[in-house]
């Protein structure tokens, strides 16, 4: 319960983060939500996930000016993805986080693609797109591995710290 | 009949599939709209509407600390400016009365003064694929599809999504905007349209057209959309290819998009475009044909 609460909240905030006036420049904007979305099919095997990697794309795709449905379709398969990866990958390697957070960003970039070639043509596709999927390749390899590590850290201590509640509470009782 | 992992294999290809024409029926904008979109919009929209009010709260009081410092100084300078400023409204105002007598002069059939609903913006789209942003107000406070967005420095864009109390505008820097566009000093027309980054493309601007670096790009009035103008960039790079018909012409848009927290939503123009019962473009033809007449 309080790990959902943990990423309930991290989610709330990376979603409020990436969609405010926070953000200096358009161009260099990083999904983090995918970075969630990672974690949780890292560190969870529920299929209960998958309703929340769901809702974190139906969220996205409702603030996005891109066709509905191209969050969900990119989470879903990253999340389907990893899945399919965690039963020949040690999970605490940071290298397989990085290979695979390279990889989602990629995935999420070509479904972007896709939809722009689908819906306007080839025609539709500058040289900027390739020079900002590159760019998001490029920090993913940064940005991913480093937000794994810090959600990581972050829920080991509120963990210690609802056990530390959770004792005292009942020393009290 | 089927194995295992022969149904699997089956049921991913079919999954993919279904994916992928949903994904291509969506992003041609003929998916029918099912609700979910505007549920979300509802459901988050507050969320953002309040961490964006709290960060301009502290921006506010961050900006008014450091402003209070700078105050005493600029007090002298704005002074002269005043000053100056006054010297010239008197003039301006002469030159409206004289500008309203001439219209009376040739019977110009005046249009009313635009009706613009201000609009905080509460959010911005989140990948770098597409340049929209979210304001707080909606079909309740009169928006709808289409109204163009504004800002004293120039256009904003125009309304693509309207639920109850939020809207999404496309920016004109999106790659699916385009907008009717002259420049200002050659009267040379051409489109303005999206690149995806901070700067647009002035495109069909014929080659015998002769611009400058510099030159302002103002709105034409021509596409229905956004009133004759409006400012919307300046030349900052052209190239002239011999073979091609037109001029490639980038230009920097006068308002910083990073930097918007307030707009204006136009809807007077769009209820003057329904009333009559002309087309959008014959209409905004006509006005520019009178105006025209003015000017000359």
């Amino acid at each position: 319960m309080i790990r959902f609460f943990f990423y309930l909240c991290l989610s709330l905030f990376f979603f409020l983060a990436q969609t405010s006036n926070l953000w200096c420049s358009s161009n260099q904007r990083f999904d983090l939500l995918l970075v969630i979305v990672l974690c949780l099919s890292l560190k969870f095997s529920h299929i209960r996930i998958l309703a929340a990697v769901l809702l974190i794309g139906v969220a996205m795709d409702s603030v996005s000016g891109g066709p509905f449905g191209i969050y969900i379709s990119a989470y879903v398969w990253i999340y389907v993805l990893i899945r399919s990866l965690k039963a020949f990958v040690h999970l605490e390697n940071m290298v397989f986080v990085l290979c695979v957070g390279v990889v989602a960003v990629v995935m999420e970039n070509l479904f972007f693609l896709f939809v722009l070639i689908m819906g306007k043509g080839l025609d539709a596709v500058y040289y900027n797109d390739l020079v900002t999927m590159a760019t998001q390749a490029a920090l993913s390899v940064i940005v991913v591995p480093l937000v794994v590590l810090v959600i990581d850290l972050l829920e080991q201590a509120v963990l210690l710290m609802a056990e530390k509640a959770f004792q005292q509470h009942l020393h009290r009782g | 009949m089927f194995s295992k992992k022969m149904l699997l294999l089956i049921a991913i290809v079919f999954f993919v599939m279904v994916n992928f024409i949903m994904l291509t029926v969506s992003s041609k904008d003929k998916l029918p709209d099912t609700g979910i979109e505007g549920v979300a919009i509802a459901l988050t929209s507050p969320f953002q509407m309040a961490f964006s009010r709290t960060i301009m709260a502290v921006k506010g009081v961050w900006r008014g600390y450091f402003a209070i410092v700078s105050a005493a100084k600029e007090n002298t300078k704005l002074k002269r400016e005043l000053a100056r400023a006054m010297e010239s409204l008197s003039r301006y105002k002469e030159l409206e009365l004289e500008n309203i007598r001439l219209k009376k002069f040739i019977h110009f059939q005046g249009i009313e003064e635009d009706t613009v609903i201000a609009a905080k913006v509460i959010g911005r789209d989140p990948s770098p694929w597409f340049r929209t942003i979210m304001i707080d107000k909606g079909a309740k406070d009169g928006l709808t599809r289409g109204l163009p967005v504004l800002v004293s420095e120039g256009i904003v864009g125009q309304i693509v999504a309207v639920s109850n109390r939020y809207s999404r505008v496309v920016l004109i820097t999106d790659r699916n905007s385009a907008v009717d566009a002259l420049v200002q000093t050659s009267r040379a027309r051409g489109i303005v349209k999206g690149n995806d980054t901070d700067l647009c493309s002035f495109r069909y601007v014929l080659r015998k057209n002769k611009i400058e670096p510099g030159d302002m790009i103002i709105s034409s009035g021509l596409d229905g959309v956004f009133p004759k103008g409006l400012r919307i960039g300046w030349v900052v790079e052209l190239k002239e290819n011999s073979s091609q018909l037109f001029q490639e012409i980038t230009i920097k848009t006068c308002v910083d998009f990073d930097r918007l927290e307030e707009v204006l939503v136009l809807i007077k123009q769009f209820e003057y475009d329904q009333d009559t019962e002309l087309e959008p473009g014959q209409e905004s033809s006509q006005k520019s044909d009178q105006a025209d007449t003015i000017s000359q």
